[in-house]
């Protein structure tokens, strides 16, 4: 069963790449097509209006028009300015997107999340535990992670690009499981507290995982002047997609780091040690917080923004990879 | 005085000193992260310090030293440290002091619309960044607008706040009577930021009280079939019955358990077996499984043959080599110190073979040894005048003894920070204000001004634009004559 899981993981890295390199040429597709795709103001006169702004006057600013949804924030059922569609968008593409390309990278990113789904479920199974006992079973779990929260992101707010800064983090730390070994081990006695770290891990997992996201979507905005795509979706909903992002992991890191403080204080009698691990997982909650503090209390948006989530995801790898070099109690994942 | 209270007030409970102080904090917390910090066992010895500090030397250079004077070895212990932490609890005490009577106000009187949403929908207002304002109008009268706008706003389950006369003032004197319905939802739950902040204070209050109250023992070694007195003004004696070490086919440790009995005043109060996710909590102390290993029984005689002491020592300290485990044997009025040093189960120290056990004498001074010898279990040898024999080879647990008393506030605190963080950044209040007023050109029916709180909020316009166009729905279902649009340019203010 484990040789099973293993070949499992290494096939979702296969997945994951193949999903990367379908939106690449996508958005190869798209640029090449750039010229001969009309404008979306070009459709403007094919869009159907909402019954409601037929059936009552209404002056919003936001009225008929917006539902080509070009530079507003998205949500289920509209689309976002690289969303080719599954059918949201009443009207013609509004984007350069290869929808083929694209579709075919978010499918083989949602069957590398089921795999990987199956792969993680066979691991438990047969160690007994969840995955938490070695730098393998995190590697893949935070893989795990990386893919539910791009896998919500994308179908939430319709935003594919989002894979191009978000899965190839996903094929490194698969590789890198790949490189330190599948080796299971029996559970150390620190460890044997299966429900209290399953929790602790989940939360670390998902987390990380919309962290990730966060990353994803600063990186994008911060890009977004370099890159000439146009699929790219609009800075507006970048920046909203990595404040969600955001205030997503933070409760899940509060989460993780007490849970993790109630383990300590059970296994070592003492809820705080200042372990390694522990500090670089506080200087992580830290940096998210201010960037929720910065958002509310200087109005940061755009570019500063983004920078302090790009420096927030670096610091959660630092947390992750950060014990391998420091040791401490940590030591094992 | 009064002046300089509220003015420190203000500059402590502002958002800009607040992500001032957690970014200081952060960027501290990386420092201590990547910065080697000294043991807890040479933190408070100089001598433990200075020689722990030269282990640092090859890798920090010259510069060891002014990294150690800035407190960079002992950063999360440092005053510059503690100073950040108080600043920001004191940060975090004044914007709640400021924030407080705020939302509770928007809390419970947020049907009051502010004019200056409605003042929006007006063609000369300059559009707004924390509103957002649409504008309608509708053939049906104003009381069965109101009725609409009520039911509209209760089907999406929002507490609503019957509809009332607008007061009037100089500024709308000339408007004509308006209704305002207000509808609200999770309208308290913006309080539950006070709850997160306060946790984060009374989370350092416990660790202070961590810090100041109660006592913790890493190193509490007990001789498997002894007792050994917890002290500390306590009558508790820990009585280890026996201890386990178990591990699987290829050596790697897979149990550690040790079977305790805690004595109050002689009477057992507590018996449990002790594993290291497995602490024995009772009478007000917790007891941990942290280590384990050899002791050795010694019997000290005198020259003419009389026992001064047979104690089991535990060999508890490893030696720098890592080879060896050490004890340290006092002996009762002598002021020397005996070292028992046997070479740890699986390594191999050619200067001493297993089943040895060196003993080294040190006078007073501590500066150079007396005497040595090497002895086998049941051996004897005679040092600068007494006899010392290898009586046997036991086995202690190693425990750690801890009454914490801060512990129960800091998860209080914890508890209280998930809370808080989850009513604020998972639920969203939403409050909205409807306008309705016959219109001043009787062509457009009634006009309906329906203004929230959107600030800069995405998902919050998106919410109101939803609400907007539910409402025109239902209001075009009601009165199915569509009128043309109002003349306005205010409308949805991004």
């Amino acid at each position: 069963m484990l040789e099973l899981s293993h070949a499992l993981v290494q096939a979702v890295a296969v997945l994951v790449l193949g999903a990367v390199v379908g939106h690449v040429k996508a958005l190869t597709v798209a640029r090449v097509a750039r010229h001969t795709t009309p404008k979306v103001e070009e459709f403007s006169d094919r869009v159907v209006p909402e019954p409601h702004l037929v059936a009552a006057a209404s002056s919003t600013r936001n009225s008929a028009t917006t539902t080509v949804g070009r530079d507003t924030p998205v949500d289920r059922g509209q689309a976002g300015p690289d969303s080719v569609t599954d059918g949201a968008a009443p009207g013609p593409v509004p984007s350069g997107l290869s929808p083929t390309a694209g579709w075919v990278g978010t499918v083989l990113g949602r069957v590398a999340l089921l795999v990987l789904t199956v792969a993680l479920g066979l691991r438990t199974i047969a160690v007994g535990h969840a995955p938490y006992s070695n730098q393998y079973e995190f590697a893949v779990a935070f893989s795990w992670g990386m893919l539910v929260a791009y896998a919500v992101a994308e179908y939430r707010y319709r935003v594919r690009t989002l894979a191009l800064a978000v899965l190839p983090v996903v094929v490194a730390m698969l590789l890198y499981a790949r490189a330190v070994g599948a080796e299971a081990n029996p559970l150390m006695p620190a460890l044997q507290n299966r429900w209290l770290l399953t929790v602790h891990v989940a939360a670390a997992v998902l987390a990380y995982g919309a962290a990730a996201v966060a990353f994803g979507a600063a990186a994008l905005y911060l890009l977004r002047h370099r890159l000439t795509w146009r699929a790219l979706p609009s800075a507006e909903v970048l920046d909203d997609l990595g404040y969600r992002a955001a205030i997503t992991a933070y409760p899940l890191m509060t989460v993780m780091l007490i849970l993790g403080a109630v383990w300590a204080d059970i296994a070592w009698g003492t809820y705080w040690n200042w372990d390694p691990k522990e500090t670089a997982a506080l200087t992580t909650w830290l940096i998210y917080g201010g960037y929720l503090h910065a958002r509310v209390a200087r109005g940061w948006r755009g570019k500063r923004a983004a920078w302090l989530l790009v420096v927030g995801f670096v610091a959660v790898l630092f947390t992750y990879f950060g014990n391998l070099f420091f040791g401490g109690l940590h030591a094992y994942a | 005085m009064r002046r300089r209270v509220i003015r420190a007030v203000s500059f402590f409970g502002s958002k800009q000193t607040g992500l001032l102080l957690i970014l200081s904090m952060g960027v501290s917390s990386l420092l201590g992260t990547l910065i080697s910090q000294a043991p807890d066992t040479v933190r408070n010895s100089p001598q433990g310090y200075a020689v722990w500090l030269e282990t640092m030397r090859p890798r920090f250079g010259d510069a060891t030293d002014l990294l150690s004077q800035l407190g960079l070895f002992t950063v999360f212990f440092s005053p510059w440290f503690r100073a950040i932490a108080l600043l920001l609890c004191v940060s975090i005490i004044a914007a709640t002091v400021q924030r407080l009577p705020v939302l509770w106000a928007h809390a419970v009187r947020g049907h009051v619309a502010p004019d200056r949403l409605f003042a929006q929908a007006s063609p000369s207002s300059p559009p707004s960044s924390s509103s957002a304002t649409t504008v309608m109008s509708t053939t049906a009268t104003v009381a069965e607008t109101v009725a609409v706008v009520t039911s509209t706003l209760r089907a999406r389950r929002l507490r609503v706040v019957p509809a009332h006369d607008r007061s009037p003032d100089r500024e709308n004197a000339d408007r004509p009577a308006a209704q305002i319905v207000y509808a609200d939802q999770f309208r308290f739950l913006p309080l539950g930021t006070v709850l997160s902040h306060a946790s984060f204070v009374l989370i350092i209050l416990g660790v202070v009280v961590t810090n100041t109250g109660g006592f913790r023992e890493n190193q509490f070694p007990v001789v498997v079939g002894s007792s050994a007195a917890i002290g500390h003004g306590t009558d508790l004696v820990v009585s280890a019955r026996s201890f386990t070490d178990t591990y699987d086919s290829m050596g790697r440790p897979t149990d550690y358990a040790s079977e305790l009995v805690l004595l109050d005043g002689g009477h057992p109060i507590a018996e449990q077996t002790v594993r290291v996710n497995a602490p024995l909590r009772a009478a007000g102390v917790s007891i941990h499984q942290s280590y384990f290993g050899v002791a050795v029984t010694m019997r000290v005689q005198d020259a003419a043959g009389a026992t001064l002491t047979e104690p089991t020592v535990p060999l508890q300290w490893s030696l720098t080599d890592d080879h060896s485990a050490m004890g340290i044997l006092a002996v009762p009025g002598r002021p020397s110190m005996v070292y028992l040093a046997e070479t740890v189960s699986g390594r191999v120290d050619p200067t001493l073979a297993p089943g040895f056990l060196r003993v080294v004498v040190v006078g007073a001074e501590g500066a150079q040894p007396v005497g040595a010898a090497t002895i086998a279990q049941g051996q004897s040898a005679t040092i600068d005048g007494l006899t010392y024999t290898f009586v046997r080879e036991r086995q202690f647990t190693g425990l750690m003894v801890v009454r914490d008393p801060g512990a129960p506030i800091v998860w209080v605190g914890a508890g209280l920070m998930v809370i808080g963080l989850i009513t604020t950044l998972f639920f969203r209040p939403r409050r909205v204000w409807v306008e309705i007023r016959p219109a001043t050109d009787p062509a457009h029916g009634t006009t309906v001004v329906l203004a929230s709180a959107a600030s800069r909020d995405p998902s919050a316009r998106r919410w109101a634009d939803g609400l907007a166009g539910e409402l025109s729905t239902r209001l075009a279902a009601a009165a199915p004559v569509a009128l043309a649009p109002l003349p306005t340019k205010a409308g949805h203010h991004a």
